[in-house]
């Protein structure tokens, strides 16, 4: 699959920096918290679904259901920047980044189903083919048994959320996409 | 219900034993992510559905006209699956991982 037929399907790839809250669920001391409980500063791919007055909407998971996996929808008074991702080849311009952030990449792969519905027996027998995934995260790992790819960075601890496991022998497509200009959040936009 | 009627009304049940991907959906650094974002096995039970072109489905909930959150795996992903009969029925158990509850059929 061309990079068009993506940004026309599962929409326009994105890089987002933003900003939120790192806070921790178990208890800890007043100095943990005087450190902890503060905005960070985080990096986060996926694909545009919409921009209006409040927030930004995307997710780094596109079915071939038309379905979003973990979509984000975020107050844009927290965005500071919006991005928009290209194929390499296509980039005329790219925008330069913190050199310790991974390369960004798209995949297209298959996978098992598991419903998260009541669903009928003749539906789950006529299921016969795998599930058709788009996923836009940056590239950890890639090697002959595994592609692994996150969907948000936080530069200042090194750590990473939301990882994605894609086996080499499931994926069908690896396309490496760069910033290329902007994305004016200012306007409302919405894709699909 | 008797275990004939279990068969003939919802499917035979099973025990499979297969692969998938474990992660984290929380700040993870590198050397958590090199260590489980990896394949894993995984024991699953249910009521086999259908075996066919690659995909063996299943599901452990089955409310008399549909499926609750039935689950289509690539056959290659799976990696052993077992018959399951009542205990009192069961001549020749198989070994599976002495690490593994009770499995138990519940109306």
């Amino acid at each position: 699959m061309v990079h068009k037929d993506t940004a026309k399907k599962a929409d326009q790839p994105i890089l987002i920096k933003l900003m939120d809250a790192v806070t921790i669920t178990d208890s800890c001391s007043m100095d943990y918290v005087t450190k902890h409980a503060q905005l960070e500063t985080l990096w986060l791919v996926g694909f545009l679904i919409e921009i209006n007055k409040e927030f930004i909407k995307f997710s780094s998971e596109h079915t071939s259901s038309g379905i979003w996996k973990y979509p984000v929808i975020w107050p844009k008074e927290h965005v500071e920047k919006v991005y928009k991702l290209v194929p390499v080849s296509n980039a005329k311009k790219p925008v330069e980044l913190p050199k310790e952030l991974p390369r960004i990449v798209h995949v297209t792969w298959g996978d098992g189903q598991s419903a998260t519905a009541n669903i009928a027996t003749k539906t789950v027998i006529d299921r016969n083919v795998a599930k058709q995934i788009d996923t836009v995260g940056f590239l950890l790992i890639n090697d002959s048994k595994r592609l692994v790819l996150t969907e948000q960075i936080n530069l200042r601890t090194g750590n990473f959320k939301t990882i994605h496991v894609i086996y080499p022998k499931y994926s069908r497509n690896m396309l490496q996409l760069v910033p290329n200009g902007e994305i004016d959040i200012t306007k409302d936009q919405t894709f699909s | 219900m008797l275990y004939k009627d279990i068969i003939k009304n919802v499917g035979q049940p099973i025990l499979i034993r297969i692969r998938d991907a474990i992660v984290s959906r929380e700040f993870q650094n590198i050397d958590f992510i090199k260590k489980n974002a990896r394949l894993s096995l995984l024991w699953d039970v249910g009521f086999l559905i259908e075996i066919s072109n690659g995909f063996v489905k299943y599901s452990s909930e089955y409310n008399g006209r549909l499926w609750d959150h039935p689950v289509v795996w690539p056959l290659a992903q799976a990696e052993k699956i077992y018959k399951l009969e009542p205990k009192k029925k069961s001549k020749q158990t198989m070994k599976t991982d002495s690490n593994l509850p009770e499995v138990v059929y519940k109306n």
